[in-house]
């Protein structure tokens, strides 16, 4: 059980700067993801924190002590790598006992601690084989009991389960995640693939061009991204410019209504909103709705009239494209009604948000939320 | 006094690997390459800064021919290489040949043979007393001389070839089909699509071959010397100069040494700037498949490609036989026996257990070594490996004449004195052959992830466990295939032990030397075949290893 304190770490290869000014405080028992695209310096600071980079600045502890002067074999850190780095030469109860001899614990103990964590990863039956007798997902259960049989502070998995197929990868993400829970250790996880961050973290942490752009809950990530970047990575979105008519803000035509905790000014600098597929109602014909709003009352929604561009059903969903104002398209999802189905392209539709589902930011890459 | 100014500065084991070696190839390869160097600007009385060494050899009949006949003869016998590698190479990669893996065996078993076994075998064969020459002889035929030019660069050819061949099938085999099919397409002609899209394609690696064979070929001391009677190159002439200057310094030999050293960079230069601006992506999506001939076509490619490697390995086959000829003294007097085996064992049975001692340590020395500079180059951050990797090419490049006068110009005097030991012996085969298990091992740990390495130091492996416990059982067949090619090229190393040997430390190499010059061609044969034996059980064993790989001869 060791907290984890990263403190203002930098680390630039030539002009090119992997980690700017990282400061991280993870805590002890949770589990920890990095979660970003792939150059976004994610793999470089977990491999800093491993001991097989060493930053240009700041420090990094693990339970109070300082790790920085602290070579790679004696930082007692697991790791789990993503091509899962099994020993070829050695048999599965060799490579588990690996960690354990350089710690010259004695054969007995080792025996029987080895024998535990098989256990654990539910390969009693395999201990006597060889590496490449195994699938992609055996030498990976390898791999982890072979981190977790020396009992490390903390546990570090670079992208474990990105080459195994996709079926594998999702039973494993829970098995991992139970895991981990009852063994509390502290992980630090680096993924790719934001469903697996979102579904197994305590803790997200999102990173852009070595910087991060948000640590948070999986729930505050999605409903309340802290920017752009983390708003069109996390989940998908629709990203609409808004626009000023007569003074009022406007999305694609429709006025925005009144959102609490919003600046008065909203629209006159240059701004961009994001609307989740999912909080995109749908309704066929184009009036419904609009009539039955009195104009110019401020209302909850926001109204679009939109065309049916293009639709897939995808079993228990109905994905949605739609033509909106100045040729820009929406994407929504719905349920698969009959009514929807059978839309022709070019059908006029309605659709309508809630105000308060809309996020709007600054323009630019990473701009922050309003 | 706080923590830190206590602690000393204490490099971890790599960082002493390093030192270690940037140590280790300073002392043995650039003091004595330096050492020859500065001795060549030197007067030989006074020692005394001076051009008059270069002035002399320049101006000098003697050593310009030297020179130029080194020249012809390299170029020449690249050529060769080249004239029977590339078609070699072409039929073998295009064609379907029953027995490829036998041609390619043989190409190999010429490649590793070492020359001078091929020049005095040809002397048997076509020499003034030789075979053929005798029976032209009884039909009152005179037989054009084998000695000179021709002798030196049928061997060069002879021997090189494989150089060629090797690199250049695999280029070949890895050309897009596409590319010829598309070339057909827009009008060419068989011999035009072949001159101007297939050979490009491969002349990068043609030219690597054809370097390869024109460095080796200047360097080279025993076919000239054996073979060549009034031709000398400057590996002979280095050598005789030097045995001229002994007491003295040899600032002559030095500075005709300097030359050597000066066209193989030059050459090396040359090959590197052409395919610099030669360098195709390749794609290997559609890979020709050989095609199965019928007719004479076939006949014609068949006998092309045995009748090459055969006539590279006859002087081998020539020389065993010979090994089997009773003779007495240096007369062979018909019939087979052994007695020529009886001499090796009763009289000089000190050279077979000197060669296989000195280069079984010099080897040993190799792959202990070779392990830890290779994990160096590939795994170290930063420059330094790239620039060890470009250092270790520098024992290519110096010829072993050149080497050993080096090394008995720089170690001849307190606090290191090694004149007439075995140890310079071994120390010179060491470095020079040190390229070698670097280059096998590199490309073994080339292979291994390094995440398998760094999995070790996170379950708390020190760094020289690491290295023990995974990287070397991984590396292992990259280890034993360079150490065989090491210890191929060490017990046939002939020229800078003609220079360091004493009676005590002759090998058989250099015995076969003196008894070809002396005649005494039964002897020469039955070490040769000791070498030769010897030498394929290495070839053997590197291909078991590499599972029939060709490259691991490269």
């Amino acid at each position: 059980m060791a907290d984890v304190f990263i403190d203002r770490v930098k680390k630039s290869y030539g002009s090119v700067v992997a980690l700017h000014d990282i400061t991280l405080d993870i805590p002890s028992g949770s589990f920890f993801t990095l979660l970003g695209p792939s150059g976004c310096g994610k793999t470089t600071l977990l491999r800093t924190i491993a001991g097989f980079h060493k930053q240009d600045q700041g420090s990094i502890s693990v339970a109070g002590e300082v790790l920085d002067s602290i070579p790679v074999h004696r930082r007692d850190i697991g790791m789990v790598f993503q091509d899962y780095a099994i020993f070829p030469h050695l048999s599965v109860r060799a490579n588990i006992a690996f960690g354990l001899r350089q710690r010259k614990v004695t054969r007995a103990d080792i025996r029987t601690r080895v024998a535990e964590i098989l256990r654990v990863v539910q390969l009693e039956h395999l201990a006597d084989r060889m590496p490449h007798e195994l699938s992609g997902g055996q030498q990976q259960r390898v791999g982890l009991a072979r981190a977790l049989v020396t009992r490390p502070k903390v546990l570090l998995m670079d992208e474990p389960l990105s080459n195994l197929d996709a079926q594998l990868r999702i039973d494993l993400r829970r098995e991992l995640r139970s895991l981990q829970q009852d063994l509390g250790i502290t992980t630090i996880y680096v993924t790719h693939d934001q469903e697996e961050a979102l579904e197994m973290s305590d803790h997200v942490c999102v990173m852009y061009q070595g910087v991060i752009q948000q640590a948070a809950n999986p729930w505050t990530i999605y409903h309340q991204p802290a920017n752009r970047f983390v708003a069109s990575f996390v989940g998908t979105n629709n990203f609409l410019p808004v626009e000023l008519k007569d003074d009022v803000p406007c999305l694609c035509d429709a006025l925005i209504g009144h959102i609490d905790g919003l600046p008065a000014d909203l629209g006159r600098t240059q701004q961009v909103a994001s609307i989740r597929p999912e909080h995109i109602e749908l309704q066929t014909g184009t009036t419904l709705w609009s009539e039955a709003q009195p104009s110019g009352q401020r209302s909850d929604y926001v109204h679009f009239p939109a065309t049916v561009h293009y639709q897939s059903f995808a079993g228990r969903e109905l994905r949605l494209t739609a033509g909106v104002a100045d040729g820009l398209e929406v994407q929504l999802i719905t349920e698969p009604h009959h009514e929807y189905l059978d839309l022709a392209a070019q059908s006029p539709i309605t659709l309508r948000v809630r105000n308060d589902r809309i996020c709007f930011y600054e323009v630019g890459e990473t701009g922050v939320r309003l | 006094m706080p923590a830190r100014e206590l602690r000393r500065w204490r490099p971890d084991f790599w960082t002493m690997v390093l030192l270690f070696t940037l140590l280790l190839i300073a002392v043995l390869l650039f003091l004595p390459v330096g050492k020859v160097f500065l001795l060549s600007f030197s007067d030989a009385q006074t020692g005394e800064f001076t051009f008059a060494n270069y002035a002399r050899i320049f101006s000098h009949q003697y050593y310009v021919k030297a020179l130029n006949n080194t020249l012809i003869v390299g170029v020449a016998g690249m050529l060769g290489a080249c004239v029977l590698g590339i078609p070699l190479a072409y039929c073998m990669s295009r064609y379907h040949i029953p027995g490829k893996s036998l041609v390619s065996t043989l190409a190999v078993l010429a490649l590793v043979s070492p020359p001078f076994i091929g020049a005095y075998a040809w002397i048997m064969i076509f020499g003034a007393n030789g075979v053929i020459t005798n029976w032209f002889k009884l039909a009152g035929i005179q037989t054009p001389t084998i000695y000179g030019y021709t002798g030196i660069i049928l061997v060069f050819s002879l021997k090189f070839y494989p150089f060629v061949y090797l690199m250049t099938e695999s280029a070949f085999s890895s050309i897009n089909k596409s590319l010829e099919e598309a070339a057909e397409n827009l009008g060419c002609t068989p011999f035009q699509r072949f001159r101007k899209v297939t050979l490009p394609l491969v002349f990068p690696a043609v030219s690597t071959g054809a370097i390869l064979s024109f460095v080796l070929s200047i360097a080279d001391f025993g076919t000239p010397s054996i073979i060549g009677r009034k031709v000398r190159t400057l590996s002979t002439v280095a050598y005789s100069q030097y045995t001229s200057e002994l007491g003295g310094p040899p600032t002559l030999a030095v500075t005709v040494s300097m030359l050597m050293i000066a066209i193989s960079i030059a050459a090396l230069l040359l090959q590197r700037y052409i395919i610099s601006k030669k360098r195709y992506a390749s794609s290997l999506t559609n890979l020709s498949t050989p095609v199965r001939l019928r007719g004479w076509k076939a006949g014609l490619v068949y006998t092309l490609c045995f009748s090459i490697v055969l006539v590279s390995v006859f002087p081998s086959l020539v020389v065993i036989y010979t090994s089997f000829l009773e003779t007495s003294g240096p007369v062979f007097t018909g019939g087979f026996g052994l007695s020529s085996y009886n001499r090796v064992i009763n009289e000089i049975s000190r050279a077979v257990i000197n060669s296989f001692l000195l280069a079984s340590v010099a080897v040993v020395l190799i792959g202990l070594i070779s392990g830890m500079i290779s994990y160096i180059i590939v795994r170290r951050e930063g420059k330094i490996g790239g620039v060890l990797d470009t250092i270790l090419m520098v024992p290519y490049l110096v010829p072993g004449i050149v080497m050993a006068i080096g090394f008995v110009t720089t170690f001849n005097r307190w606090p290191v004195d090694l004149v007439a030991t075995a140890t310079i012996i071994i120390l010179v085969v060491f470095i020079r052959r040190l390229p070698y298990g670097v280059r096998s091992t590199t490309a073994s740990l080339r292979q291994i992830k390094p995440s398998i390495e760094e999995a070790a130091a996170s379950l708390g492996a020190r760094p020289l466990n690491v290295f023990m416990q995974v990287t070397t059982p991984l590396i292992m067949p990259g280890l034993i295939a360079g150490a065989m090619m090491s210890f191929i090229t060490a017990i046939n190393e002939l020229s800078s032990t003609l220079i360091l040997y004493t009676g005590k430390t002759v090998t058989m190499p250099v015995y076969i030397y003196i008894s070809v010059l002396d005649g005494e061609f039964g002897i020469a044969a039955a070490l040769s075949t000791l070498l030769l034996v010897s030498t394929g059980v290495c070839v053997y064993i590197v291909f078991r290893i590499s599972h029939g790989s060709k490259s691991a001869f490269l």
